[in-house]
């Protein structure tokens, strides 16, 4: 042992021997796969969420209790019922855009783009039922954003948590440092997020719910099982609670209507490049320059004006010609080349 | 049970719920119902040093058991931790947090054989079979003596995983690698100083979470 290295006070010298004895004995640790360990950490960050915010509930209905033993008056719980939707209220988050029918609390006024959302609010789009179709796009408090397919119903309860009542969502909570968890809570199980983006759809003509991944993972809790699903796959959940799970293509047709639902990109001022990380992560992608040192001079392009009505894809090959490039997309792979070269 | 005050034994930081910690527990494993009480109060810091402590031993943990399969221990861990900390709030210090988590672990392993099943592979050498040359079969006692050297070593692995970084790196370079407190500190980029108080620190956190880990019914 080294001469200088330090006694523990109160610990005998026999027992710093068994210290050195046991780590001798088991040698090195071999190595663990730390990416794997942080994805691991985030999925179970979601479920702690959830654990803090079940332990608030219940500290906020035992003060309840106590208040209404006091008072002996019901109109304690209307008031609570009152204040959650009153201005005071903490903001959940922010209507980012919607087209048709989405209603805001069942009112007849329809919401516009910037509205705030307070905790409790229940957005509804317009589907089959109602004489107009309607999507939405939010922006949770917690940087999260939400795109809401038509014939959605769902209560934004914290800007952690979301209850789908019907139809489907589109969640994107970022990745690595950007990360926001997110539980959507369906009759059917409990959609955690792990840094991902995900859809979670109530089934309507067919019960059930399916939990769409298009990039990390997923936990879904339902009873005292967890199931976990990654990027490319759909996990189903029947309503007689079988289960099942099959690959999809994660940027296919079905999965269009995030697309359609999103918040406007305004690009001006924005440069191309940005356009095209935008392209990549909304519709799967992959940009190539050819030749790739063209990319240096393009990507900083700085755009202006307005893209319409286009839709994204459209755009993007609507705008290159005014940047002195063209682009030719084959299978999801856009290859920009200088117009004329 | 006489119970105590638990320590505190997390790093300063920002934290929800300022004074929640004066909580009485019983004194064996006060520091993990700390941690777990800080986490209950939605203390971000308190989490991240729960993942750092405990994914890896988890993951360690399931290889182990898994005969070396580390996809699939990843997957099993990740489902462990989701289920553990959604029932974080029964923990109630009976043991060390890392064996409760390990007992969670453990089911999850159970659960993937049974999905399966089969039971988990297991390598025996039967009555008859040569050995290649060069290869020793070990008698029963020795194979027993073997398997408790293994568990023994994947036990203090563990352990080392639930400590701070730093310290299971020195308890490391010191007792498996031989360094001296000298390069234990150009490695570390501290003081020699530092570094001899960082040993006698990390020697008695690993005493304490070795003890509150390997003590009867663990």
């Amino acid at each position: 042992m080294d001469e200088r290295d330090h006694r523990t006070p109160g610990m005998r010298e026999d027992a710093e021997e068994e210290v050195r004895r046991l780590l001798e004995e088991a040698g090195p640790r071999p190595g663990a796969p730390e990416t794997e360990l942080a994805s691991i950490t985030e999925t179970a960050r979601a479920a702690w969420r959830q654990a803090v915010e079940r332990r608030t509930g219940r500290s906020r209905r035992r003060a309840w209790t106590i208040a209404l033993a006091a008072v002996l008056t019901l109109g304690v719980g209307l008031a609570a019922w009152w204040a959650l939707r009153s201005p005071g209220a903490p903001a959940v988050g922010r209507l980012e855009a919607s087209s048709g029918e989405v209603r805001l609390d069942d009112s007849a006024e329809l919401p516009t783009a910037g509205r705030e959302l307070r905790a409790g609010a229940v957005l509804t789009t317009g589907g089959a039922s109602t004489p107009e179709a309607g999507r939405a796009a939010l922006r949770l408090a917690q940087g999260a954003t939400l795109r809401l397919d038509a014939g959605t119903r769902v209560r934004l309860v914290t800007p952690g948590r979301i209850e789908l009542e019907r139809g489907a969502i589109y969640a994107d909570t970022g990745t690595g440092g950007d990360h926001r968890a997110l539980a959507v809570e369906t009759p059917l199980g409990v959609a955690l997020d792990v840094g991902t983006r995900f859809v979670v759809r109530l089934g309507d003509e067919e019960p059930g719910l399916r939990v769409q991944v298009r990039e990390g993972r997923v936990a879904l809790q339902r009873g005292g099982e967890t199931l976990v699903t990654g990027a490319g796959y759909e996990l189903v959940v029947r309503a007689d609670g079988s289960t099942d799970a099959h690959a999809i293509d994660p940027y296919g047709d079905p999965w269009r209507w995030v697309l359609e639902a999103a918040a406007p990109f305004d690009i001006e001022g924005r440069t191309l490049g940005e356009l095209l990380d935008v392209a990549s992560r909304e519709l799967g992608w992959t940009v190539r320059f050819e030749p790739p040192s063209l990319a240096d001079g393009s990507r900083t392009v700085v755009l202006h004006g307005t893209t319409g009505d286009l839709a994204l894809d459209r755009a993007i090959l609507a705008l290159l010609p005014g940047a002195g490039l063209r682009g030719d997309l084959a299978d999801r792979v856009l290859t920009i080349r200088a117009n004329g070269g | 049970m006489p119970p105590t005050v638990a320590v505190d034994p997390l790093p300063a930081g920002p934290r929800s719920g300022e004074g929640s910690l004066a909580v009485v527990y019983p004194t064996e494993h006060a520091e993990d119902l700390a941690l777990v009480e800080r986490m209950l109060d939605g203390d971000e810091r308190a989490f991240e040093v729960f993942g750092e402590r405990y994914s890896r031993a988890l993951w360690r943990f399931a290889v182990s058991r898994l005969a070396g399969d580390r996809e699939r221990a990843a997957e099993i861990v990740q489902t462990a931790m989701v289920k553990a900390l959604s029932k974080i709030e029964t923990y109630r210090g009976e043991a060390s947090l890392l064996t409760w988590l390990c007992a969670c672990c453990r089911n999850e392993v159970l659960m993937h054989f049974r999905s399966r099943r089969r039971a988990p592979e297991e390598v025996e050498l039967g009555e008859g079979i040569e050995p290649a040359a060069g290869v020793s079969v070990a008698s029963p006692i020795d194979g027993e003596a073997a398997l408790l050297t293994r568990e023994r070593a994947l036990r203090v692995h563990l352990v080392l995983d639930t400590l701070p970084a730093d310290s299971a790196r020195a308890l490391e370079w010191k007792y498996v690698e031989n360094l001296s407190v000298r390069e234990i500190a150009a490695r570390l980029e501290r003081s020699e100083k530092s570094v001899e108080s960082l040993l006698a620190r990390s020697r008695d956190a690993f005493r304490r979470r070795w003890d509150a880990f390997t003590e009867p019914g663990s």
